[in-house]
């Protein structure tokens, strides 16, 4: 079986400026994070499990909307929800039809990494999930 | 580690029914106890008696079991008056019980899963340290039932 921990450690230690990785399903439920609610709250970065919880059932909202008319403007399911703001920003992919990986990364972080690094292990997930 | 062996699962289903889930009971129970945040694994007939099963702790294993009747009980009648009543009717129009797909309940000292297998009328009990591990054992127990399919006689419908 897959060990989500190790795969999202994996991503948190490969993208600087990344507070927290996560998979959620799509009903809204957080199904794995890193660094855990102990060990972000040691480190003073990643968000606290609550708040962690809000943000999974806020985007799994968000990809349900762009799953409906959006998707259908575009000619294709909307797969990446990116926001940004001065601070930092959100990046939220699909891996399947029933789980969806975001990362919270900080100021600093690079765009185009995050991205990159995120698509790769949604692919990744996505062929052991198949 | 405590809990029912597979005698004691048949000792426990005396209902007479041809029962495919037993041989698989202990493998899966381990398995699903090994899930972070798991402290009860169980498996229950449809009528919430508990067959097998593995807890960190006697006491824990205690009050998951009190809880699984009622719980179940309730979750069927719930699902029923959400149906309004439709139930399903049966091939000779008499209704059938409508079974909930899965129960989730959150407690005071953590949070319990139940879910029925899909071509028996077994339920998986998970007992969980706390409502943050829910996400993470659906998912492990939608792994572990599809590769365990064959010994318990049906996946869940996680």
């Amino acid at each position: 079986m897959t060990n989500l921990e190790d795969v999202l450690a994996g991503l948190w230690a490969q993208l600087p400026g990344c507070r927290v990785a996560a998979v959620v399903g799509m009903d809204g439920l957080l199904v794995e994070r890193h660094p855990s609610v102990a060990v972000g709250t040691a480190l003073g970065s990643a968000p606290g499990g609550d708040e962690l919880e809000y943000l999974a059932a806020d985007l799994t909202t968000a990809f349900t909307l762009v799953g409906g008319e959006l998707s259908k403007q575009l000619g294709s399911r909307v797969d990446e929800l990116v926001a940004l703001g001065e601070s930092g920003g959100y990046l939220a992919r699909r891996v399947d039809a029933n789980l969806f990986l975001f990362v919270v990364v900080g100021a600093t972080a690079d765009l185009g990494v995050v991205r990159r690094s995120v698509a790769g292990v949604c692919e990744q997930l996505a062929a052991e999930f198949a | 580690m405590s809990g029912g062996s597979l005698v004691d699962a048949e000792r426990a289903d005396r209902g007479g029914r041809p029962d495919p889930a037993q041989p698989g009971f202990d493998a899966v129970l381990d398995e699903l106890l090994a899930v972070r945040g798991a402290t009860v694994a169980a498996v229950a007939d449809g009528g919430g008696v508990v067959l097998a099963s593995r807890a960190a702790d006697e006491a824990t294993l205690r009050r998951t079991t009190d809880v699984v009747t009622s719980a179940l009980a309730a979750a069927t009648a719930l699902t029923g008056l959400l149906e309004d009543g439709a139930g399903g009717a049966g091939a000779g129009g008499q209704a059938t019980a409508p079974v909930p797909k899965q129960v989730m309940l959150n407690l005071d000292d953590g949070a319990l899963l139940l879910v029925p297998l899909t071509t028996s009328d077994h339920v998986i009990v998970l007992g969980l340290a706390s409502e943050a591990d829910i996400g993470r054992a659906r998912f492990a127990l939608k792994s572990i039932l599809a590769g365990s399919a064959g010994r318990l006689g049906g996946g869940g419908r996680v």
